[in-house]
């Protein structure tokens, strides 16, 4: 048996030094390489989020992203932009503790609060939950890079979250139980009718905040890690489409959803925050998704040209003052 | 617990370190508690299914054998069954059935209103429900004593290497082994290591990968031609042989390790001439279970031809739907038991083709024109099997039909993307090459008995070479083995 154990111990030790050897995957150098860049570039403000910042409408003349049109009103500082493909508030704090521990401090981080994706169907998703991103920032912060591909491999990020488990997460109107994730199927062109539409705002819109919620835990982290740092968080809440909200859900969708927009606010100015309130700025014309229709079936945040020109110049008038960056 | 999973690279080593170090009688112990540990850190409440089968078959195994009246043996029998096929039932089969009548009932303007259920299928179920019926069954047959100490027992249920997908061992077989004192055998060992690192390798490297442009194809056939749907089948073949029996490489090299053989689950499948040795090939656990408790009970070939036919198709039938609660299965199974009768009806007019052909001078030709023709009948069912639904089925066989002139896509922004990158479809294709060239190997002679007769300069290498391969070479993706879910 000794021989054995002898034998097992020498096979790994020249597994592990081989793996040092390793040339990393592709995929992952490809990954390391966006977190590289904007650590090499050290801008001034880094914008996070999601499609909402990239997403122009067909009818758009000029296709400018959120940061571009941002980064054409502050001419003297760097912009970056951070885009997921859907919202999660957990990998910006993840993306920021990076940057924190990697002892860079950008002036401003720009955090929109999208709303709909608070919601179960949306918070919830397992797709979009980011491990395998959150893991390679632990493996490049902890020093473990090496060995993330075969970690990986062996699913250290393994999904805790299972589709089953997903479907089941409680969908409320207000305090009321109203279903399950599951029995909000999302739509097509031929289902799109009235009450599906009413149903998906339902399912996006009318659920009740509190702070237990995930989203709102990691919100709060992200002000104490930026304080700490002396990094200027700046959030605005995106504008969300009331008009259709009400013609499909009736003035709860108005009463639900305001309740949340006051939550938010209420819980970051306990942290000393003030949040950008546009919730209610912006009339349906403003909005791509009626030009995105069939693709698109029911509001989303997604902003025609002017819908975005007038979120950026609120927001640049926002942190001008609180003289960012 | 998944065996390609950081949480079994600690598990097993502790489990069989403290295995050997242990007093003998405090093993079986042990290994209950691993056991149920194992299946517990998936869903730690599923544990009383396992607990309730093993109580009623341990009862049920006693009183049979302990019972000379045929009506109460009988009687046990059935609440044995009842219990294991209840489970099943309500687990894994209830919401299709209750879907079933409810679309028939909706057919002929008849109320309906029985609701389905909400429960996440056990990972498993029909694996060790079905083993421990073999017990049942044994005892009932009066081919095995009932097993008299319970600890003893519940390990043959549990016995963690092969719980949740295999093989379903014999009670003849397993019992007596995990009765046995085991002292660390080097050689054993190192056996079990080797088995369990070509299985890993098997899983991580050359299923998961393939699982990529399956997973692609068949989720949208609608978007693909005809060669890109050819690609993704017979990519999934060899993704669902390496998968499972990978799986069982790392199951029955597991058990060595600790001193338990488990039977061989699968013989180079894709290398059978027809159908029937397919079935001698193909998970063999399985096929021998429902040879010998459903063909062979329902009469096998000694009630005439017309009645071993349907005894075949109904076995078959049966085997796809032991797999899923969905037509896609039903129609596998049947499909091969039609095959099956095929292959029969038509030997004699095969053999008249092949004589006139004078095909048997040329063996060589022959066999693999047995063995393409074979592989091209199975491609053909796993369409079934790996399909959403019937009719995506018959779609995909219906635009290969058409024809299969389609370039394949390997640029992501390009519609109709297979799913890889060129450089790793070339390199899924060589990993095919090599797992065929491995079983051609196997089948002139025992590849491990030669490879271990190399010098440590010449095994260490390859140890290593497939260790970092399937530490950088293996995928990450979340993709379960394929047979957790039945």
């Amino acid at each position: 048996m000794k021989r054995f154990f002898l034998k097992i111990l020498l096979f790994s030790t020249l597994v592990v030094t081989l793996q040092f050897y390793m040339p990393l995957p592709r995929d992952l150098q490809f990954k390391i390489k966006k977190i590289d860049t904007i650590l090499r570039w050290k801008p001034d403000v880094i914008y996070f989020g999601d499609s909402t910042l990239n997403w122009t409408a067909p009818s758009d003349r000029l296709k400018l992203s959120m940061p571009a049109l941002l980064k054409a009103l502050l001419p003297g500082s760097v912009v970056v932009k951070l885009v997921h493909p859907s919202y999660q508030m957990a990998i910006y704090k993840e993306n920021l503790r990076f940057f924190i521990l990697k002892k860079y401090y950008p002036k401003c981080v720009i955090f929109p609060i999208n709303l709909r994706s608070f919601s179960p169907i949306w918070e919830w998703q397992p797709l979009w939950q980011f491990e395998e991103e959150v893991t390679l920032i632990n493996s490049m912060l902890e020093g473990w890079i090496w060995f993330y591909k075969p970690l990986t491999v062996f699913k250290l990020n393994h999904l805790k979250l299972t589709g089953y488990e997903y479907l089941r997460k409680k969908v409320y109107m207000g305090d009321k139980e109203v279903g399950r994730v599951r029995d909000f199927d999302n739509l097509d062109y031929f289902t799109a009718t009235d009450e599906n539409i009413r149903r998906q705002m339902v399912v996006r819109y009318m659920y009740p905040l509190s702070e237990d919620h995930r989203f709102i835990r990691s919100m709060l982290e992200i002000v104490r890690m930026s304080k700490a740092a002396g990094i200027e968080p700046v959030f605005y809440i995106t504008p969300i489409d009331f008009q259709t909200g009400v013609r499909y859900v009736g003035p709860a969708f108005t009463d639900q959803v305001e309740k949340n927009v006051a939550f938010i606010q209420q819980v970051l100015s306990a942290e000393g925050v003030e949040a950008l309130d546009l919730s209610r700025s912006l009339g349906t014309k403003y909005f791509s998704w009626p030009e995105d229709v069939p693709t698109v079936l029911y509001p989303n945040e997604h902003l025609k040209l002017r819908g975005r020109i007038f979120v950026v110049e609120n927001l640049h008038q926002f942190m001008r003052l609180k003289k960012l960056p | 617990m998944s065996f390609n999973s950081i949480h079994f690279l600690i598990f097993f080593p502790v489990v069989a370190a403290i295995y050997f170090i242990l007093p003998f009688r405090y093993r079986w112990i042990w290994l209950l508690g691993a056991s149920y540990y194992f299946y517990m850190s998936w869903r730690p409440e599923y544990a009383l299914l396992l607990i309730i089968s093993t109580l009623v078959d341990y009862v049920a195994g006693r009183a049979i054998f302990a019972s000379r009246n045929q009506a109460r043996r009988r009687v046990f029998l059935m609440m044995s069954l009842a219990a294991n096929f209840g489970l099943l039932f309500v687990f894994k089969y209830f919401n299709f059935f209750n879907g079933a009548l409810r679309d028939l009932c909706a057919w002929l303007h008849l109320p309906y209103a029985v609701p389905g259920v909400d429960v996440l299928l056990p990972v498993g179920i029909s694996f060790y429900t079905f083993q421990t019926l073999s017990y049942t069954f044994e005892v009932y047959l009066g081919r095995k004593e009932a097993e008299t100490h319970l600890g003893i027992f519940a390990l043959y249920v549990v016995y963690f290497p092969q719980l949740v997908a295999g093989p379903i061992e014999r009670p003849q077989r397993l019992l007596p082994q995990l009765k046995q004192d085991r002292v660390f055998d080097y050689d054993r060992v190192t056996r079990g290591l080797r088995l369990m690192l070509w299985g890993m390798f098997k899983k991580v490297v050359i299923a998961d990968r393939l699982a990529i442009v399956v997973n692609q194809v068949y989720g949208q056939p609608a978007d693909y031609g005809g060669l890109a749907l050819v690609a993704g089948t017979v990519f999934f073949a060899f993704q669902i042989y390496c998968d499972f029996s990978g799986y069982s490489d790392i199951a029955i090299g597991a058990a060595r390790v600790m001193g338990v053989h488990l039977m061989k689950n699968f013989d180079r499948p894709y290398l059978a001439q027809s159908i029937r040795e397919f079935w001698g090939r193909w998970h063999i656990s399985l096929s021998t279970w429902f040879r010998d408790y459903v063909y062979i009970p329902l009469g096998g070939n000694r009630r005439g031809f017309k009645q071993w036919q349907w005894n075949i198709l109904l076995t078959f039938v049966l085997s796809g739907l032991w797999h899923g609660a969905n037509w896609t299965f039903i129609v596998w199974g049947g499909l091969h038991g039609f095959y099956y009768l095929v292959s029969s009806w038509t030997a004699g007019f095969r053999a008249r083709v092949i004589r006139a052909c004078r095909l048997e001078r040329f063996p060589g030709l022959l066999r693999g024109l047995s063995v393409v023709t074979t592989f091209t009948l199975v491609c053909l069912s796993w369409i079934f099997f790996r399909a959403d639904t019937l009719g995506d089925a018959f779609f995909i066989i219906f635009r290969i039909g058409q024809g299969i002139t389609s370039p394949l896509v390997f640029d992501l922004k390009q519609p109709g993307y297979i799913g890889l990158p060129l450089t790793e479809f070339i390199f899924s294709l060589g990993l095919i090459l090599l797992l065929m060239a491995v079983q051609v190997l196997q089948g002139r002679g025992p590849v491990q008995d030669l490879f271990c007769r190399q010098p440590a300069w010449v095994r260490w290498p390859v140890y290593m070479a497939l260790a970092l391969i399937i530490m950088n070479l293996g995928i990450s993706e979340e993709i379960p083995f394929i047979y957790f879910q039945f």
